[in-house]
Protein backbone atom coordinates (compact mmCIF):
# COMPACT_ATOMS: atom_id res chain seq x y z
CA UNK A 1 0.00 0.00 0.00
CA UNK A 2 1.63 3.23 -1.13
CA UNK A 3 1.52 6.38 1.03
CA UNK A 4 -0.74 8.10 -1.52
CA UNK A 5 -3.21 5.20 -1.31
CA UNK A 6 -3.05 5.48 2.48
CA UNK A 7 -3.78 9.19 2.16
CA UNK A 8 -6.88 8.52 0.06
CA UNK A 9 -8.06 5.94 2.54
CA UNK A 10 -7.30 8.24 5.47
CA UNK A 11 -9.39 11.07 3.98
CA UNK A 12 -12.35 8.81 3.25
CA UNK A 13 -12.33 7.40 6.79
CA UNK A 14 -11.90 10.85 8.33
CA UNK A 15 -14.76 12.28 6.24
CA UNK A 16 -17.01 9.35 7.17
CA UNK A 17 -16.18 9.74 10.87
CA UNK A 18 -16.85 13.49 10.64
CA UNK A 19 -20.20 12.91 8.93
CA UNK A 20 -21.14 10.39 11.61
CA UNK A 21 -20.08 12.78 14.38
CA UNK A 22 -22.14 15.55 12.76
CA UNK A 23 -25.25 13.36 12.63
CA UNK A 24 -24.89 12.30 16.26
CA UNK A 25 -24.21 15.85 17.46
CA UNK A 26 -27.11 17.20 15.39
CA UNK A 27 -29.49 15.03 17.38
CA UNK A 28 -28.38 16.61 20.65
CA UNK A 29 -27.31 20.19 19.92
CA UNK A 30 -29.05 20.94 16.62
CA UNK A 31 -27.89 20.93 13.00
CA UNK A 32 -26.13 24.32 13.06
CA UNK A 33 -24.00 23.89 16.17
CA UNK A 34 -23.24 20.33 15.10
CA UNK A 35 -21.05 21.76 12.32
CA UNK A 36 -18.43 21.91 15.06
CA UNK A 37 -17.82 18.25 14.19
CA UNK A 38 -16.01 19.52 11.10
CA UNK A 39 -13.15 20.39 13.46
CA UNK A 40 -12.26 16.71 13.23
CA UNK A 41 -11.10 17.37 9.67
CA UNK A 42 -8.14 19.16 11.23
CA UNK A 43 -6.71 15.68 11.83
CA UNK A 44 -5.79 15.83 8.14
CA UNK A 45 -2.77 17.76 9.40
CA UNK A 46 -1.34 14.42 10.55
CA UNK A 47 -1.02 13.23 6.95
CA UNK A 48 2.72 13.95 6.56
CA UNK A 49 3.22 10.99 8.92
CA UNK A 50 2.23 8.54 6.17
CA UNK A 51 4.97 9.96 3.93
CA UNK A 52 7.79 9.06 6.31
CA UNK A 53 10.61 7.30 4.53
CA UNK A 54 11.26 3.77 5.80
CA UNK A 55 14.59 2.22 4.88
CA UNK A 56 15.36 2.08 1.18
CA UNK A 57 11.78 2.05 0.01
CA UNK A 58 10.68 4.79 -2.34
CA UNK A 59 7.81 6.87 -0.95
CA UNK A 60 6.44 8.46 -4.13
CA UNK A 61 7.36 7.65 -7.71
CA UNK A 62 6.24 8.80 -11.16
CA UNK A 63 3.13 6.60 -11.18
CA UNK A 64 2.02 7.99 -7.80
CA UNK A 65 2.57 11.50 -9.10
CA UNK A 66 0.43 10.79 -12.17
CA UNK A 67 -2.31 9.38 -9.97
CA UNK A 68 -2.07 12.38 -7.63
CA UNK A 69 -2.44 14.78 -10.57
CA UNK A 70 -5.41 12.82 -11.95
CA UNK A 71 -7.04 12.83 -8.53
CA UNK A 72 -6.42 16.56 -8.13
CA UNK A 73 -8.11 17.25 -11.48
CA UNK A 74 -11.05 14.99 -10.56
CA UNK A 75 -11.42 16.66 -7.16
CA UNK A 76 -11.23 20.15 -8.59
CA UNK A 77 -13.68 19.36 -11.40
CA UNK A 78 -16.27 17.97 -8.99
CA UNK A 79 -15.74 20.88 -6.62
CA UNK A 80 -16.10 23.46 -9.39
CA UNK A 81 -19.20 21.78 -10.81
CA UNK A 82 -20.94 21.65 -7.44
CA UNK A 83 -19.70 25.04 -6.28
CA UNK A 84 -20.83 26.81 -9.46
CA UNK A 85 -24.15 25.03 -9.59
CA UNK A 86 -24.63 25.64 -5.86
CA UNK A 87 -23.81 29.32 -5.90
CA UNK A 88 -24.96 30.47 -9.32
CA UNK A 89 -27.93 28.13 -9.34
CA UNK A 90 -29.01 29.09 -5.86
CA UNK A 91 -28.55 32.76 -6.61
CA UNK A 92 -30.54 32.62 -9.82
CA UNK A 93 -33.29 30.48 -8.37
CA UNK A 94 -33.77 32.48 -5.17
CA UNK A 95 -33.04 35.98 -6.38
CA UNK A 96 -35.07 35.95 -9.54
CA UNK A 97 -36.29 39.51 -10.10
CA UNK A 98 -35.20 40.47 -6.60
CA UNK A 99 -37.77 38.31 -4.89
CA UNK A 100 -35.36 37.05 -2.26
CA UNK A 101 -31.72 37.16 -1.25
CA UNK A 102 -29.19 34.53 -0.35
CA UNK A 103 -27.90 35.07 3.16
CA UNK A 104 -24.20 35.81 3.38
CA UNK A 105 -24.16 33.40 6.32
CA UNK A 106 -24.43 30.62 3.75
CA UNK A 107 -21.08 31.47 2.20
CA UNK A 108 -18.83 29.71 4.75
CA UNK A 109 -21.02 26.64 4.51
CA UNK A 110 -20.86 26.64 0.72
CA UNK A 111 -17.07 27.04 0.78
CA UNK A 112 -16.73 24.41 3.52
CA UNK A 113 -19.02 22.04 1.67
CA UNK A 114 -17.02 22.61 -1.49
CA UNK A 115 -13.82 21.75 0.36
CA UNK A 116 -15.32 18.56 1.74
CA UNK A 117 -16.53 17.64 -1.74
CA UNK A 118 -13.07 18.31 -3.16
CA UNK A 119 -11.31 16.07 -0.65
CA UNK A 120 -13.94 13.34 -1.01
CA UNK A 121 -13.72 13.29 -4.82
CA UNK A 122 -9.92 13.40 -4.70
CA UNK A 123 -9.74 10.50 -2.21
CA UNK A 124 -12.16 8.42 -4.29
CA UNK A 125 -10.20 9.18 -7.46
CA UNK A 126 -6.95 8.10 -5.79
CA UNK A 127 -8.41 4.79 -4.64
CA UNK A 128 -10.15 4.10 -7.97
CA UNK A 129 -6.99 4.74 -10.00
CA UNK A 130 -4.93 2.43 -7.80
CA UNK A 131 -7.64 -0.24 -7.95
CA UNK A 132 -7.72 -0.06 -11.75
CA UNK A 133 -3.95 -0.32 -12.09
CA UNK A 134 -3.49 -3.02 -9.44
CA UNK A 135 -6.45 -5.09 -10.59
CA UNK A 136 -4.35 -8.10 -11.53
CA UNK A 137 -2.06 -7.86 -8.54
CA UNK A 138 -2.79 -11.41 -7.43
CA UNK A 139 -1.87 -13.04 -10.74
CA UNK B 1 -4.72 -0.43 -31.01
CA UNK B 2 -1.03 -0.24 -30.05
CA UNK B 3 0.01 -1.99 -26.86
CA UNK B 4 3.28 -2.12 -25.03
CA UNK B 5 4.31 -5.50 -23.71
CA UNK B 6 7.35 -6.23 -21.57
CA UNK B 7 9.70 -8.99 -20.51
CA UNK B 8 10.10 -7.76 -16.95
CA UNK B 9 8.94 -10.91 -15.21
CA UNK B 10 11.08 -13.20 -17.38
CA UNK B 11 14.17 -11.03 -16.93
CA UNK B 12 13.68 -10.89 -13.17
CA UNK B 13 13.70 -14.66 -12.98
CA UNK B 14 16.67 -14.92 -15.30
CA UNK B 15 18.58 -12.57 -13.01
CA UNK B 16 18.65 -14.78 -9.94
CA UNK B 17 14.91 -14.62 -9.32
CA UNK B 18 15.17 -10.99 -8.40
CA UNK B 19 12.17 -9.91 -6.30
CA UNK B 20 9.90 -7.05 -7.29
CA UNK B 21 11.05 -5.18 -4.19
CA UNK B 22 14.72 -5.56 -5.11
CA UNK B 23 14.06 -4.28 -8.61
CA UNK B 24 11.96 -1.42 -7.25
CA UNK B 25 14.77 -0.28 -4.95
CA UNK B 26 17.30 -0.61 -7.76
CA UNK B 27 15.38 1.63 -10.17
CA UNK B 28 13.89 3.96 -7.55
CA UNK B 29 10.17 3.23 -7.68
CA UNK B 30 7.64 1.51 -5.44
CA UNK B 31 6.99 -2.23 -5.64
CA UNK B 32 3.42 -1.45 -6.69
CA UNK B 33 4.73 0.32 -9.77
CA UNK B 34 6.77 -2.74 -10.75
CA UNK B 35 3.62 -4.85 -10.31
CA UNK B 36 1.62 -2.44 -12.46
CA UNK B 37 4.27 -2.42 -15.22
CA UNK B 38 4.55 -6.21 -15.23
CA UNK B 39 0.79 -6.50 -15.44
CA UNK B 40 0.68 -4.09 -18.38
CA UNK B 41 -1.41 -1.67 -16.36
CA UNK B 42 1.11 1.13 -16.40
CA UNK B 43 3.47 2.33 -19.11
CA UNK B 44 6.64 3.78 -17.58
CA UNK B 45 8.26 7.02 -18.61
CA UNK B 46 11.19 6.84 -20.99
CA UNK B 47 13.59 7.53 -18.14
CA UNK B 48 12.21 4.68 -16.04
CA UNK B 49 12.26 2.39 -19.08
CA UNK B 50 15.98 3.10 -19.48
CA UNK B 51 16.61 2.55 -15.78
CA UNK B 52 14.80 -0.79 -15.91
CA UNK B 53 16.72 -1.86 -18.99
CA UNK B 54 19.99 -0.87 -17.37
CA UNK B 55 19.12 -2.88 -14.24
CA UNK B 56 19.06 -6.01 -16.43
CA UNK B 57 21.89 -4.86 -18.68
CA UNK B 58 19.73 -5.09 -21.80
CA UNK B 59 18.43 -2.60 -24.34
CA UNK B 60 15.07 -0.90 -23.93
CA UNK B 61 13.71 -2.76 -26.95
CA UNK B 62 14.73 -6.07 -25.39
CA UNK B 63 12.59 -5.18 -22.42
CA UNK B 64 9.65 -3.40 -24.02
CA UNK B 65 7.90 -4.18 -27.25
CA UNK B 66 5.43 -1.92 -29.02
CA UNK B 67 2.82 -3.94 -30.83
CA UNK B 68 0.71 -2.03 -33.30
CA UNK B 69 -1.58 -2.92 -36.18
CA UNK B 70 -0.82 0.40 -37.85
CA UNK B 71 1.92 0.21 -40.49
CA UNK B 72 4.36 3.11 -40.69
CA UNK B 73 4.28 4.86 -44.11
CA UNK B 74 7.01 3.89 -46.57
CA UNK B 75 8.50 7.37 -46.68
CA UNK B 76 8.59 7.63 -42.89
CA UNK B 77 11.78 9.41 -41.80
CA UNK B 78 12.37 6.77 -39.12
CA UNK B 79 12.61 4.10 -41.78
CA UNK B 80 14.98 6.19 -43.82
CA UNK B 81 17.35 6.30 -40.88
CA UNK B 82 17.16 10.03 -40.41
Amino acid sequence: MTPLYKEGLFWLILLAVTALAYMILALFIGPIRAFGACGLLGLGGLLPLVYRKQGQTVVLDERDQQIAIGALIAGYSIFWLAFTLGTMGLWTALCYEGQATVSVDLLPQIVGGGGILFFTARAVAILVQYRLQDADKGK
Amino acid sequence: MPTITNQLRRLRFEHGEMTQQELAVRVGVTRQTIIAIEGGKYTPSLELAFRLARAFDVGVEDLFCWKTDVELPENNSLRQGG
